[in-house]
C-alpha cells in the first residue's frame, strides 16, 4: 500500500456531501476527499482550472461521480474524463441512487469503472463507501500519471 | 416455190380476243374499290382487295370460256376446213372424172357412129359408085342424130371434099384437106385418127376432126370419112357441170405443146395452153390426180385433173384457193362473235357469282363490325341454301355464343369489380387500423416514456431523501446514543424502520412498474434451468431451516425467462416465507398438462391463508397477513400476476389454512 491519495467527490447534495464523508471518515479517508459540486467544478479540479489552478498536481486516485449533477451531469464528466488524454485513464466510480438501467448502460459504454447505488439503509452505505474508499485509494495501484 | 402441204396455217383470231377479254377484267376490278352499301350499314373497308374476287372470278370463267371456245372454234374451223377440201377435192374429183367420161362416151359414141358408117357395105356402095346422094342421106342422118358433130363429110384419097352432110351448104366441096393432119394420118395408118383441134374450114367452127378411112373390098383406102367433133358444144356441155361458182373446168389436148379445147372463156379455146399455168402443164401429162400450187400469194389453189379415155384429152378443174375456203372465213367470222358473246356471258355471269358471293360477305363483314361495337343482338339474314348461307348460320350461332360468353364475362368483370372495390376497402381499412394502431402505439409510447420518467424521478429523487433521512437517523443512532433517552432512541429506532420500509417499498413499487413497461423478450426457455437458478439463490439468501425441495421435471416454454425468474423468485420466497415457522419446510414445485397449456405449481406446507380472501391475494399492497407476522410490501404476487398476465397465462391459487398454500399459474406451450 501506497500513500493515500486524493479521492474526489462530485456531489451536489450537501447532505449527501456530508454523510459521504462521515462514512469515509472511518478509516481517515476523509482528509483526502475533494469535493466538487458538479460537472464543471470536476473538470475545472480535474485540469487545474478556475479556482483550483494552484492546487497541487496529480491525477486523484479516484473520482467518486454522482449522476445528476446540475450544470454538468455524472454522464457528461464521465465522457469529457474518457475524451480527455490526459485524464483518460482516471478511475471513476458512479455513486448515484439512479439504478435505472439507461444510466447503467450509458455509463459502462462511456468506461465507468464501477457503479454503485447508494443504498438507502446508512449502514449498507457506510459500508459501501468504506470499501470504495479503501479499495480505491489504497489498495488499486492507480493508473500512472500521464 | 414453197412445197405443196395438205394443212394451213392458223386462224390467227385469238389475240385479238384475249386482249380484250383482260382489258374487260381490269375493268371490272376497279370497280370493287367503290363503297357498297350492303346489309344496312355503309361499309368502307379502308383495305381494298388489289386482288378482289370479282376480278378472280371474272378471270377465271373468261379464261375458261375463251379456251374453251378456242379450242372448239378451233376444233370446229380445223374439221370444217378439212372437211371441206375435202368435200371440194371430192366432188371436184367426182366432176371431173364423170366430165371426162362424159366427154369420153360423147365423144365415143360419136366416133362409133363415124366408124359403123364407114364400114357400112351401103355407104361404102355408095361412095364407090359416087352415089353423091345416097352419101349424103347418110351423112345427113348421122349429123342428125349427134349433136356432138359438127360437119361430117367425105373426102377422097387425095384428100379433095365429095360429099358432107351439110349438103349445099358444104363449103369445102371440092377443096382440100391434104395439109390438114388428120387426113394425113388416118390415111397413112389406114386408121381412125382424131385429129388436133382446128377451126373447120368447112363451118369455121373449132372442131376436132375425126378421120375414118373407108377401105373398098380390096382393102385399099377409098376415101376417109371426117367428122368435126363441135369443140363448142363440148365447152357448153362442160360448162353445164357446173362445178361450182369458183371452179373452172376445161379441157385440154396433149398434144402439140398443148392446147385449150374447151375453156369457160370462150377466148381461150383453141389457144395454147399457157406455159406459166403449172395445173395445165400438169393436166398435159394426162395423169389423173390433183394437185395444189400457189399461183400468186399464200393461197392455195387446188387443181384437179381427169384424163378422156380414148383421146389424148385431158379435164382440168381448177379451184382457186380463196374460193375453196370462202365459207370458211364465214364460219370463222361467226366462231369469233359466237366465242366473245360466250366470254361476254361469262364475264356476266362471273360478276353475278362474284357479286352473289360478296354481297354476304359484306353483309358478314359489316355484322362483325357491328358486333365488334358491342352490339350482340345483330343477326345475320340467311338468304341462300349454300356454304355462304351455313356461313351466315354459323356466324349468327357464334354471336349467340360470343353473347353469352360476353354476359358471363361482363358478370365476371362485375365479380372481379366488386372483389376489387372489397380488397379496396380491406386495404383502406387495413391502413385505417394501421394508422389507428401506430396511432396508439405512439400514445402508448409517450405513455411509457412519461412511466419512464416517473420512475426515473422516483427511483432517483424519492430516495435522495430518503438516503438522507437513514443516514442522519444512523449518524443519530451511532454518534448520539448516548445523548438521547430511550423514547427518544426508540423514536429514532420507528423512524428508521420507516425509512427503510418506504425504501422497499419504493424499489418495488420500481420494479413493478417495470415489469408493465418493459418489452417481453419471449424465447424458448428451460424452466428447469430458471427454477433451478432462482432456488440456488434463495438457498443462499435466506436462513432457514431445513426445506425440503420437491422439483419435478419441467418442460421448455415460450417465455421471458427473466421475467420468469422473478415470478419464481416471489413463489418461491413466499413458500419459503410462510413455511419459515414449520420444523420441516415442504415445497413442491411442478407442472401438470391441461389443454395444451402448461400449469405450473408451487405448494408449500406453510401457514396457506383464508380461501374466502383469495381474490385479494393478487392486488397491489394487499396483504392478508399482519405485517408482524410475515413482513413483506404485497406487491410481489401483484408483479407475478402481471407478468402471468402479459405471457396470457393465468394465475390462481388455493389454500386451507394451516395447512398449506398451493399458487399455480399456467403458460401456453
Amino acid at each position: 500500500m501506497v500513500e493515500l491519495r486524493t479521492i474526489l467527490l462530485a456531489e451536489d447534495n450537501p447532505k449527501d456531501v456530508e454523510l459521504t464523508l462521515e462514512a469515509l471518515a472511518d478509516h481517515n479517508l476523509s482528509n483526502n476527499v475533494v469535493v466538487v459540486r458538479d460537472g464543471v467544478e470536476t473538470m475545472e479540479y480535474l485540469r487545474q482550472e478556475g479556482k483550483f489552478k494552484l492546487r497541487k498536481p496529480g491525477n486523484p486516485a479516484v473520482i467518486l461521480l454522482d449522476v445528476k449533477m446540475p450544470r454538468m451531469d455524472g454522464l457528461e464528466v464521465l465522457r469529457e474524463i474518457r475524451g480527455d488524454a490526459g485524464l483518460s485513464r482516471l478511475p471513476v466510480v458512479m455513486l448515484t441512487s439512479s439504478r435505472e438501467e439507461q444510466d447503467l448502460v450509458a455509463s459502462y459504454d462511456l468506461g465507468v469503472n464501477a457503479y454503485v447505488v447508494k443504498p438507502v439503509d446508512f449502514k449498507d452505505f457506510i459500508s459501501a463507501v468504506k470499501q470504495l474508499g479503501i479499495f480505491w485509494a489504497l489498495i488499486n495501484e492507480a493508473p500512472p500519471q500521464m | 416455190m414453197c412445197p405443196v402441204r395438205w394443212r394451213s396455217g392458223e386462224i390467227p383470231i385469238m389475240k385479238r380476243g384475249k386482249n380484250t377479254k383482260s382489258s374487260q377484267a381490269e375493268r371490272s376490278s376497279s370497280t370493287l374499290s367503290e363503297p357498297v352499301e350492303h346489309g344496312g350499314t355503309a361499309l368502307i373497308d379502308p383495305f381494298i382487295p388489289v386482288f378482289g374476287l370479282t376480278p378472280r372470278i371474272i378471270g377465271l370463267t373468261v379464261s375458261i370460256a375463251l379456251i374453251t371456245g378456242a379450242l372448239i372454234g378451233l376444233t370446229l374451223i380445223r374439221t370444217s376446213r378439212d372437211a371441206l377440201y375435202a368435200h371440194i377435192l371430192e366432188s371436184n374429183v367426182t366432176i371431173a372424172g364423170l366430165a371426162a367420161q362424159f366427154a369420153a362416151h360423147y365423144i365415143h359414141a360419136a366416133e362409133s357412129s363415124l366408124q359403123l358408117l364407114a364400114a357400112r357395105p351401103a355407104f361404102i356402095r355408095a361412095v364407090l359408085e359416087k352415089d353423091l346422094e345416097e352419101a349424103e342421106n347418110r351423112l345427113a342422118q348421122v349429123l342428125e342424130i349427134n349433136e356432138l358433130i359438127d360437119s361430117i363429110s367425105v373426102y377422097d384419097a387425095q384428100g379433095t371434099g365429095w360429099a358432107s352432110g351439110l349438103r349445099d351448104r358444104w363449103q369445102n366441096r371440092g377443096g382440100t384437106v391434104m395439109d390438114r393432119e388428120w387426113f394425113r394420118q388416118s390415111l397413112s395408118f389406114g386408121k381412125p385418127y382424131f385429129g388436133i383441134p382446128l377451126i373447120s374450114r368447112a363451118t369455121g367452127n373449132a372442131v376436132a376432126v375425126y378421120g375414118v378411112p373407108i377401105f373398098d373390098e380390096q382393102g385399099d383406102i377409098v376415101a376417109v370419112l371426117a367428122g368435126g367433133f363441135s369443140l363448142d358444144v363440148l365447152s357448153t356441155a362442160i360448162a353445164d357441170l357446173n362445178v361450182s361458182k369458183y371452179a373452172r373446168a376445161s379441157l385440154l389436148d396433149s398434144r402439140q405443146r398443148g392446147l385449150v379445147i374447151a375453156h369457160p372463156d370462150p377466148g381461150r379455146i383453141l389457144t395454147p395452153v399457157a406455159g406459166e399455168e403449172k395445173a395445165e402443164l400438169q393436166a398435159l401429162t394426162g395423169e389423173k390426180g390433183i394437185m395444189e400450187f400457189r399461183t400468186n400469194g399464200e393461197v392455195l389453189d387446188l387443181a384437179v385433173f381427169a384424163p378422156v379415155q380414148g383421146v389424148p384429152w385431158s379435164v382440168l378443174i381448177l379451184v382457186p384457193g380463196e374460193t375453196i375456203f370462202a365459207p370458211l372465213v364465214d364460219l370463222t367470222g361467226k366462231a369469233v362473235i359466237y366465242v366473245a358473246l360466250l366470254v361476254l356471258l361469262a364475264v356476266v355471269l362471273s360478276i353475278l357469282l362474284a357479286h352473289a358471293i360478296i354481297r354476304p360477305l359484306r353483309r358478314l363483314m359489316s355484322g362483325t363490325e357491328e358486333i365488334g361495337r358491342g352490339n350482340m343482338e345483330y343477326r345475320i339474314e340467311v338468304k341462300s341454301h349454300d356454304e355462304i348461307g351455313q356461313l351466315s348460320r354459323a356466324f349468327n350461332r357464334m354471336t349467340g355464343d360470343l353473347k353469352a360468353i360476353t354476359a358471363s364475362r361482363d358478370e365476371l368483370n362485375r365479380e372481379i369489380a366488386e372483389r376489387k372495390r372489397a380488397s379496396e376497402e380491406i386495404r383502406k381499412l387495413n391502413a385505417e387500423l394501421e394508422d389507428r394502431v401506430t396511432k396508439r402505439t405512439a400514445l402508448l409510447e409517450a405513455a411509457n416514456k412519461e412511466l419512464e420518467a416517473f420512475s426515473y424521478t422516483v427511483s432517483h429523487d424519492l430516495r435522495a431523501p430518503l438516503r438522507h433521512v437513514s443516514g442522519y437517523v444512523n449518524l443519530l443512532n451511532e454518534r448520539f446514543r448516548t445523548e438521547l433517552t430511550e423514547k427518544g432512541n426508540h423514536y429514532l429506532d420507528a423512524i428508521g424502520d420507516s425509512v427503510n420500509q418506504m425504501g422497499t417499498l419504493i424499489d418495488n413499487l420500481l420494479k413493478f412498474s417495470r415489469t408493465g413497461r418493459t418489452e417481453l423478450r419471449i424465447a424458448d426457455s428451460d424452466m428447469n434451468e430458471i427454477v433451478r437458478a432462482v432456488v440456488d439463490s434463495l438457498n443462499q439468501d435466506i436462513p432457514h431451516p431445513s426445506i425440503e425441495w420437491i422439483v419435478g421435471n419441467l418442460p421448455n416454454v415460450s417465455c421471458d425467462a427473466s421475467m420468469l425468474s422473478l415470478v419464481w423468485q416471489n413463489l418461491l420466497g413466499n413458500a419459503i416465507k410462510f413455511t419459515r415457522t414449520r420444523d420441516r419446510a415442504r415445497i413442491e414445485i411442478g407442472v401438470r398438462e391441461e389443454n395444451g397449456e402448461a400449469v405450473f405449481f408451487v405448494r408449500d406446507n406453510g401457514v396457506g391463508f383464508d380461501m374466502r380472501y383469495a381474490k385479494k391475494l393478487f392486488g397491489v399492497f394487499q396483504r392478508l397477513h399482519p405485517m408482524e407476522e410475515f413482513e413483506g410490501t404485497g406487491i410481489g404476487l401483484a408483479n407475478v400476476r402481471r407478468i402471468i398476465l402479459r405471457h396470457g397465462g393465468r394465475v390462481w391459487a388455493e389454500a386451507e389454512l394451516d395447512k398449506g398454500a398451493a399458487f399455480y399459474f399456467s403458460l401456453r406451450k
